[in-house]
């Protein structure tokens, strides 16, 4: 059977928890069943359905907004007429920093990843911001960075070739990899490397001095003069916004060229119009060196087009979209029968990844009994995945501590090093290319205590909630099927919460030492019947103590960070 | 397990089985066999690693601008024409030599040298270098060639030598504490022993990795039967215990000593320096911490627009130096000054010239910097030089390899047979640490004492060009004579009465195969010898 196949094998909890955990970081137990219920098939065209997006976040401190409309450049509605006085600006207080802004950004981030009904988007958008990194706390400019992040999520399926073209003119990576300070004259490297080695052709050995298989040094260079010229806007130093010369060296430069992306314009000085030499590794072509903008935009696209027209630039990104999504270990097996197939597939349908990902979340494969828990969870996975499963936010009445609630689950991230828009370097995430330990970079002694702590928290009576914990392990237990039985009440959560299933003598210990704490597994019938029959505060507590050291030990379970 | 774990096996039990394996000749020319993998001195070294001993290695993520750092006097007008908008004004720098001085900011580190506690190590890379952060950095961390795709690294290894099967078995009565320890939330390649298993555990606060830790309970033995989730749950419990059995004695230690040195605020190094010293001082064992200090990769803005002395360097390198010297304070006011040496590195150096953005864009050689009392003082290597360029790169003077050797065998008294083995080949050592410090030092006391000093071999590995360097402080009949692996006679280079002087004899290798060769200064009954690889 073909790799790729359409999976026909059964369709329980088991294997559409995994999808779940795989596809949206988890999902609640009634969503759960609706999948089942629903079947393989229509699960994931739901998976690969967009969700609404949530209106942006106001300021928290006086309800403001700060984000501009569509299209519109914030800049012109904050021109300065004294650059040292930030008091001439209403809508973007830059008193605050961009800091302020970004921890807004990424609340309200954690927030719709954590709330939105099932659905692939948010955690591909999370995949594009990793795959195409910037750190928001270099950008320094919280618009720019919602800017990047809003067209990542609303692309999230659509054409990665149109991905890279933006991205390449994006303000907050204009900022972030130097494109700002790359002219004629001094072209800098830093994004005609990263463009080749990180975002598309990916870098192969390197065979001889400068030579990494795919793309050379000279590739660099050339890649770095055929971008000359671009900046954005302005951000935060505003003085000479309005005006049409760049206030860093007082060169001419364009309004802002295009429409859905108002921030970047282009220093026609700065250009450098010779011809741009690619190396044998491009077919030695030649990029005709042009001066005037469109000419700029035509250089471009021509250099992405001979990137593209690379079989290697199709395979690196399904390679990533796997290891993302499926497992490190890239076979030779797997990379003939799913990596290169799927890579055509990409070339062929105007690099939509979209049908791609579907095709191998559909796939035999991707539901391979082998390759269940070959992942360590993220903590994405961790985090927000135990934050849908148990969506208690619902519970919040007082809405004054929305905010706190969500901005918990984003400290937990960032401190077990996954920050939002915030990755080690420019290569994202070290768990997704560090060889050989890949996931394994998230577990470390420092991060697995930082694991345990924010597992047992979720047990503890949470202020925004009343008092009351984010798991409620008596209403959860309640939705099983006979919660009196332990034994069979274990094998359920396994089904729902773990990636591979207990073995038979790890449920009667869970049973037994832990649950009843050195009881014998049946006396816990007579708890739960009990507080059936009569659910007052004793009998609440006589189940709910149990069951808290149950869930306790289960999240602190090597097992439980299996993804 | 990774898939790439048989290529580096195989290529392991290769070593062991050649090195085994190939009879060499006992004596020639009165040299013993041995003096191929390196001085003979080293065989002097075959001591039993001292367990007290302390490296910390101090990595500056990013590409540290070496130029900007360890500062070329004697070529300053070279300097200055390549990099004007970024060069440092000739009379702020602060003198190590008359030819060579560092940044403004860096006052502590200057203090420490005037106090001979400062060694710098100039033009260190290694043959084709590259320039990504990633790989580099992959490479420095793993210790191997550039086109070797390592996935052990070059500490881990030395400690896996020390501490064979950890962590099976550990802790226990000898190494009682983490072998190694790296202060961050996750442990870098650097630490990887030969199994693929890190050799060192990763904290960043005793306090809370205690607290967090003594909640778990010992994890259960029970597997999945599918092979993929039952290594990753054997991995994750591995670290439930590591985390088990170390967070108590870790605190415990960092109970124990309470620093005795106020450390600058808002220094990302000093607050990990500062709990080093502690665990350091309360009687951890662990070999080696490894601690870092990132934004180093100053492409724009790496200088102020009005003040080159000001930005975003100067800023890096002033907590380099202010958190490396309250370190060094508060260890020598703990008492343990004498067993720790520091040693800073960074993934490259940078381009030559600047750029227009105020910045620099990813070079090649750099300096590489120790600190510490056991530190030999003084510069090794010459300024970089800045006429004779690779693509707009420093050529290199050492490959990093050697300092790596040279501090396993001059710090940790590690075997030469074994430093082999650790960095999959042999490098000629140069003096990083004061002799005496390990173990006695036959040849280079002779060498001090009669008043001359075989240098150093540079490049080294040699793909066409060394330079060999020596000084003499008295007039000497010299003979400087080249042999190969099987103890033939290739070159004799110098045969001549020279005066006192700081002699560099160029030697062309374009003729040799490449291999192992050793370079002998002969002078009046005297000897020494350096190893010299030909890599081609």
């Amino acid at each position: 059977m073909a790799m790729l196949d359409p999976y026909r094998g059964q369709w329980t909890r088991r294997e559409a928890a995994h999808l779940m955990r795989r596809a949206c970081f988890g999902v609640t137990l009634d969503q759960l069943d609706k999948a089942v219920a629903d079947g393989v098939d229509k699960t994931i065209d739901t998976l690969f359905k967009s969700v609404p997006t949530p209106e942006p976040p106001l300021n928290p401190a006086d309800n403001s907004k700060w984000i501009p409309d569509p299209g519109q450049v914030f800049t012109k509605t904050v021109v300065l007429s004294d650059r040292n006085d930030p008091s001439t600006s209403t809508a973007y207080d830059l008193t605050k920093g961009s800091g302020y802004y970004n921890g807004i950004t990424k609340v309200w981030w954690t927030m719709h990843m954590m709330t939105h009904a099932p659905s692939i988007q948010e955690k591909l958008t999370l995949f594009w911001s990793n795959h195409f990194a910037t750190e928001m706390s270099v950008v320094q400019n919280g618009i720019f960075s919602w800017e990047l992040l809003t067209y990542m999520r609303a692309n999230a399926f659509g054409s990665f070739k149109g991905l890279a073209r933006r991205v390449t003119l994006d303000a907050a990576m204009l900022r972030y990899l130097n494109g700002n300070v790359n002219t004629k004259g001094s072209p800098n490297e830093n994004y005609g490397r990263e463009l080749q080695e990180l975002f598309t052709i990916g870098k192969g050995p390197e065979v001889s001095q400068g030579d990494y298989t795919t793309y050379t040094e000279q590739d660099v260079r050339a890649a770095a003069r055929v971008l000359t010229g671009w900046r954005e806007f302005g951000g935060r130093d505003l003085v000479l916004a309005a005006n049409d010369r760049d206030y860093r060296d007082n060169e001419p430069r364009t309004a802002p060229l295009f429409p859905d992306n108002p921030n970047v314009v282009f220093v026609v000085a700065n250009h450098d119009t010779t011809d741009k030499q690619f190396s044998l590794r491009y077919g030695n072509r030649v990029i005709k060196g042009r001066s005037t903008p469109q000419g700029a935009i035509q250089e471009l696209d021509e250099m992405l087009d001979m990137i593209f027209e690379q079989n290697a630039t199709s395979e690196f990104i399904v390679k990533e979209l796997y290891i993302w999504f499926v497992n490190s270990d890239i076979t030779d097996e797997v990379r003939q029968n799913v990596i290169e197939p799927l890579a055509k597939d990409l070339r062929t349908n105007g690099w939509n990844v979209g049908p791609v990902l579907k095709k191998l979340f559909a796939s035999e494969h991707f539901f391979d009994v082998n390759l269940r828990g070959c992942q360590l969870r993220s903590p994405a996975d961790l985090v927000l995945g135990l934050g849908r499963a148990f969506p208690s936010w619902s519970l919040i009445t007082d809405k004054t501590l929305v905010g706190r609630y969500f901005q918990g689950f984003t400290t937990a991230l960032a401190s077990q090093q996954m920050d939002l828009v915030e990755p080690s370097s420019v290569a994202g995430y070290e768990a997704y290319y560090q060889a050989p330990d890949y996931y394994r970079m998230w577990l470390t002694t420092a991060t697995l205590p930082l694991r345990n702590g924010f597992t047992d928290a979720l047990l503890t009576n949470n202020t925004a909630l009343g008092r009351k914990p984010i798991v409620d392990t008596v209403a959860f237990v309640g939705k099983l099927s006979s919660p009196e039985d332990s034994l069979g009440m274990i094998e359920q959560i396994n089904e729902i919460m773990f990636a591979a299933p207990f073995v038979e003598s790890t449920v009667m210990m869970l049973a037994e030492e832990i649950l009843m704490n050195g009881g014998r597994y049946y006396e816990w019938a007579m708890l739960w019947n009990a507080y059936k029959a009569d659910p007052s505060t004793a009998n609440f507590n006589a189940v709910r103590t149990p069951l808290d050291r149950l869930f306790r030990y289960l999240f602190r379970m090597a097992e439980y960070q299996l993804g | 397990m990774s898939k790439n774990t048989p290529t580096r096996l195989s290529r392991r039990s290769f070593i062991a089985r050649t090195s085994g394996a190939v009879a060499l000749p006992m004596l020639f020319n009165g040299i013993p066999l041995q003096a191929f993998d390196g001085p003979v001195v080293n065989d002097l070294f075959n001591v039993e690693a001292e367990t007290d001993r302390v490296l910390v290695l101090v990595q500056l993520n990013g590409g540290n601008d070496g130029l900007n750092t360890v500062i070329p006097l004697s070529e300053y007008g070279t300097y200055q024409s390549l990099r004007s908008n970024i060069a440092i004004a000739e009379n702020k720098v602060l003198k190590l030599t008359n030819a060579t001085g560092i940044h403004p900011v860096m006052k502590g580190a200057h203090e420490l040298w005037s106090e001979k506690k400062m060694n710098v190590v100039q033009g260190v890379t290694y043959p084709n270098p590259n320039l990504s952060h990633f790989r580099s950095t992959d490479i420095w961390m793993s210790g191997s060639a550039s086109n070797v795709n390592e996935t052990t690294g070059w500490i881990g290894r030395y400690l896996n030598s020390e501490y064979p099967d950890y962590p099976t078995g550990y802790p226990n009565a000898k190494m009682p504490d983490p072998v190694a320890i790296q202060m961050a939330p996750v442990v870098s390649l650097a630490l990887t022993g030969y199994q693929n298993q890190s050799m060192g555990i990763a904290l960043q606060d005793p306090e809370t990795f205690y607290k967090l830790v003594s909640g778990t309970d010992a994890p259960g033995n029970d597997l999945p039967s599918t092979k993929l989730a039952a290594e990753n749950i054997k991995y994750v419990r591995e670290v439930q215990m590591k985390s088990l059995e170390f967070s108590t004695v870790i605190k415990a230690a960092a109970d124990k000593a309470q620093n005795k040195f106020t450390y600058p605020t808002s220094n990302r190094l000093a607050d990990q320096l500062k709990i080093v010293a502690r665990l350091v001082a309360g009687g951890l064992k662990t070999r080696v911490y490894v601690v870092q200090l990132g934004g180093f990769d100053t492409h724009a803005a790496q200088v102020g627009a009005d003040d080159t002395m000001t930005g975003t360097h100067a800023n890096l390198l002033q907590m380099v130096s202010e958190a490396i010297t309250a370190f060094q304070r508060d260890i020598e006011a703990l008492g343990v000054a004498d067993r720790v040496v520091t040693m800073t590195f960074s993934e490259f150096g940078r381009r030559v010239a600047s750029n227009q953005s105020l910045g620099t864009d990813h070079g090649t050689a750099a300096p590489m910097m120790f600190f510490g009392t056991p530190v030999q003082d003084g510069i090794i290597g010459t300024n970089p030089d800045m006429k004779n360029l690779d693509n707009g790169n420093l050529k290199m003077q050492y490959d990093f390899r050697q300092i790596y050797a040279s501090v396993l065998e001059q710090w940790f008294g590690a075997k030469k047979a074994a430093i082999k083995d650790i960095l999959f080949g042999s490098f000629s050592t140069v003096k990083v640490i004061k002799s005496g410090t390990t173990s006695v030092d036959s040849e280079e006391n002779a060498q001090q004492g009669n008043a001359w000093t075989f240098q150093s071999i540079a490049p080294n590995p040699v793909k066409s060009e060394a330079f060999i360097r020596y000084e003499l402080r008295a007039p000497h009949q010299v003979r400087l004579d080249v042999f190969d692996n099987l103890g033939f006679h290739v070159a004799t280079l110098v045969q001549q009465q020279q005066d006192a002087g700081q002699y560099e004899q160029p030697f062309s290798v374009s003729g040799l195969p490449s291999g192992t060769y050793m370079v002998q200064l002969t002078l009046n009954n005297e000897r020494a010898h350096q190893a010299m690889i030909v890599a081609k």
